[in-house]
């Protein structure tokens, strides 16, 4: 069974460099639809990636993409080509991005990126902006329906400044 | 559910489209009175407990 919670503490744990974003971003927010993984955007730098291995090394991460689930295992001279990783792990499904589609790249998506202050630690997460902004850029019906939500929790936010506690 | 973007809606408030679509805005609005870690554990019991779900069905339907 997924732990998602259990995931996104080690990679907090493992301080690997990240923002929260997709259903997984949209459900911190307040959005009632359910996800089954964690979507992160982050720097696909050497240093990062040795990072995330190394969180989530013990917990039979596997390409959940590839035909024959290839394991997950940073080969040098792969390292350079990588630009998304979709992962499969005991705690459950992690797709790690180094673009979100209507916001660019890491740095710019960190820009729109909120604290989050949770009891395993602090994290960033997409602001509720900006996360509208990247649904309506994939345009798919699922995506209409965070909207849809997550355009009344902003506007139900409004007058308090819309600020998240953990 | 109703479809998307039905013109009545734009004349609503954000909150009145949601409920206008057909999603039970209580579910939301008990949410906004939890913290954002609440909110991701409360998430994760209702995933297992939908997967579980899932699970016994696709069993239930091997068996038939």
């Amino acid at each position: 069974m997924p732990e998602l919670e259990s995931l996104l503490e080690r990679l907090i744990r493992h301080d690997v460099e990240f923002v929260i974003v997709g259903g997984f971003a949209a459900l911190a927010h307040g959005v009632s639809l359910m996800t089954e993984d964690i979507d992160i955007c982050c720097p696909f730098a050497d240093e990062n990636l040795r990072k995330l291995e190394r969180a989530i090394s013990d917990l039979h991460p596997v390409h959940r993409m590839t035909p024959n689930r290839l394991p997950f295992q940073l080969a040098p001279d792969l390292l350079p080509t990588l630009k998304n990783l979709y992962l499969r792990t005991d705690l459950g499904v992690l797709d790690c991005l180094s673009n979100v589609k209507g916001l660019g790249d890491y740095p710019a998506v960190k820009e729109v990126s909120i604290p989050l202050e949770l009891p395993i630690g602090t994290c960033r997460l997409l602001g509720i902006e900006a996360l509208i902004k990247a649904k309506e850029a994939m345009g798919g019906p699922r995506d209409k329906q965070t909207i849809l939500q997550l355009k009344a929790i902003q506007e139900r936010n409004k007058p308090s400044g819309g600020t998240l506690d953990s | 559910m109703q479809k998307l973007a039905q013109p009545m809606t734009s004349q609503l408030s954000a909150w009145q489209a949601a409920e206008e679509y057909g999603f039970d805005m209580s579910l939301v609005e008990d949410n906004l009175r939890l913290t954002p870690w609440e909110r991701i554990c409360r998430h994760s019991r209702a995933l297992n407990m939908a997967l579980t779900l899932r699970e016994a069905m696709e069993k239930c339907h091997a068996g038939t």
